[in-house]
């Protein structure tokens, strides 16, 4: 994109609530189920059935209002937004149209080393729609209405984003807080959390805001970005060419990297929102909503910015720490018991730890580790009782059982050789076996010492002190 | 006001002949005059009854009824699914 103009985005994000019934009936709230497994007459719309709202939907969806700095509406009420699709089973769904839940609120997002804040329009709680699936072999449509009913909260930000970096970022923190409160899954792969993109541009310096086109369909955090550079790219080449960008929807197709035309502002939906007869208004105590406030714990982005200031963490580490919040926990827990550096706590939790997190698919809780392991384990490779290779056996040893960081040094023997005597033999045979790397070394090529180092550290089985043997092996070919 | 009957009767899915047009309109707009009158007489616009109010249920999981259930009613049925038209939007 040329400089001529700037990117205007706002984001819609649904995200399903993980609450254990669906939003009004007690069907439960499942991915993955068995088609049409998990519906009543309620979630099928069944005639002289009446919804009942889940009192979990409203609080979850408040504590995100608090975590978004919303002002909350204690008294609020439902609407039906109306359109006709069949992923609807009563021709209508069940929304909030002008008291919100939650509105007036902002986001505080990291991008790159920028502190941007973004305005948070509204959260209001609906319901999701069934699943159509749309068969190449069939000339009709299967519907599984498993998923209808399942509660949604929608978040509108304000258009405050000016690029695609920004608009990932936002989605990025959103989910991040949806996991820290614990109200969603917010997985983006599964469906549980989706996004519709809102996007427009200005010429530089203007006032006014262009005309906004939304993308639909908008399902993971790489396609947000790409979307919004298509879109950016595509109005500019109309504006450059004296054309007026059209209000529309486009429906993203990431696997094509392309937008399409769904509807033009002249077939747009006419919602007729109306206050749902069938539920009454519905009172939050101030007293409740002060105590859902005082759930809500520190937000990643705040924590980064201590993780920065307190221990000099970088920023990029102090982020990916925070993405996690049981693993922030843990580090947390790990620096106030204190005696080792933070910096390199967090070396093993965002390092190692979380490369066999990862490769076992588990998390921090379903291991044996516990702070004082990992504290204690840190604190023998300071004190040069172990050698950082000789740690990763350790690791993998406090992360099976809960067995203290000595016990495992002494029972693998794993405690560094840090007396030169006992290297001496090591030295010698390396030396020995590596005549080209000696000549190598003394006509100039200083780096193959880390090589000699490495063949004596596998030499001596890890155990040998790596800045003891450097020593040694420079002293020795000196003297050769 | 205006009653733009083709708008209304393309969002109902309804087929409306021409010659009924005018009659539709005349007789929409009666009705809507009256509905107009309604938030006068409730005294409020957003339509929020704090003296009325309902009571949330707990979130407790009750079973659901079983697919063969469900599916009685679907004039089609195919794969545990209930069968429409095509609809790709």
């Amino acid at each position: 994109m040329s400089n001529k103009y700037e990117v205007v985005i706002g984001l819609e994000v649904h995200a399903e609530l993980n609450t254990k019934t669906k939003i009004f009936c007690s069907c439960e709230n499942r991915f993955g189920a068995g088609v049409n497994s998990l519906c009543c007459p309620v979630c099928m719309a069944m005639p002289g059935t009446l919804p009942t709202l889940n009192e979990q939907v409203v609080e979850k969806a408040i504590k995100m209002g608090h975590a978004l700095g919303c002002k909350i509406n204690g008294t609020t009420k439902q609407d039906r937004k109306h359109y006709f699709y069949p992923d609807l089973t009563k021709a209508y769904q069940i929304s909030q149209f002008d008291v919100p839940l939650c509105e007036d609120g902002h986001l505080d997002i990291l991008v790159g080393d920028e502190l941007r804040t973004i305005g948070i329009t509204r959260i209001h709680i609906e319901e999701d729609a069934g699943k159509l699936i749309h068969d190449d072999g069939r000339d009709d449509t299967l519907c599984d209405y498993n998923r209808c009913g399942v509660p949604l909260i929608e978040i509108v930000s304000e258009p405050d984003l000016r690029s695609a970096e920004e608009a990932k970022a936002y989605l990025e923190t959103i989910t991040t807080i949806l996991l820290y409160l614990g109200v969603s899954d917010a997985k983006m792969q599964e469906g549980s959390v989706r996004c519709d993109v809102n996007v427009s541009l200005r010429p530089v310096g203007a006032k006014e805001f262009g005309t906004r086109c939304e993308m639909k369909n908008v399902n993971s955090f790489g396609a947000v970005y790409r979307a919004i550079c298509y879109e950016a790219e595509r109005q500019e080449k109309v504006l450059d060419a004296g054309g007026v960008i059209n209000q529309e929807t486009r429906r993203w197709d990431d696997p094509k990297g392309e937008s399409i035309l769904m509807r033009s502002k002249e077939d747009a939906q006419d919602y007729r929102y109306f206050p749902d007869p069938d539920l009454l208004t519905f009172i939050v105590s101030d007293e409740r909503i002060a105590a859902l406030k005082a759930m809500v714990p520190e937000l990643p982005t705040a924590r980064t910015l201590r993780y920065v200031s307190d221990y000099q963490l970088s920023r990029d580490d102090a982020s990916l720490l925070s993405l996690n919040k049981a693993r922030a926990d843990f580090f947390d827990s790990c620096v106030e018991l204190g005696g080792c550096e933070p910096k390199l706590i967090s070396n093993w939790i965002i390092g190692d730890i979380a490369k066999l997190l990862n490769e076992r698919r588990i998390e921090i809780a379903d291991t044996a580790l516990t702070p004082e392991h990992l504290v204690g384990m840190v604190k023998l490779i300071s004190n040069g009782t172990i050698s950082n290779t000789a740690a990763k056996t350790v690791l993998e040893e406090i992360i099976e059982k809960d067995i203290e960081p000595e016990t495992v040094v002494k029972e693998k023997g794993l405690a560094q050789i840090n007396d030169s005597s006992a290297l001496e033999a090591v030295v010698d045979k390396v030396l020995a076996a590596n005549e080209k790397a000696i000549a190598d070394y003394k006509s100039g090529k200083t780096n193959v010492l880390g090589f000699l180092v490495g063949q004596c550290m596998r030499e001596s089985k890890g155990q040998g002190n790596p800045n003891t043997l450097r020593d040694m092996v420079t002293g020795a070919i000196e003297k050769l | 006001m205006k009653i733009d009957v083709r708008h209304i009767a393309k969002l109902a899915k309804l087929r409306i002949p021409d010659e009924k047009l005018g009659q539709m309109e005349k007789e929409l707009s009666s009705i809507v005059a009256m509905v107009e009158k309604l938030p006068e007489l409730t005294g409020s616009t957003n339509l929020l009854d704090p003296n009325n109010t309902m009571e949330l249920r707990k979130d407790e999981i009750v079973p659901s009824m079983p697919r063969e259930d469900i599916l009685k009613n679907a004039p089609k049925a195919a794969a545990g699914c209930f069968i429409v038209p095509k609809t790709v939007e």
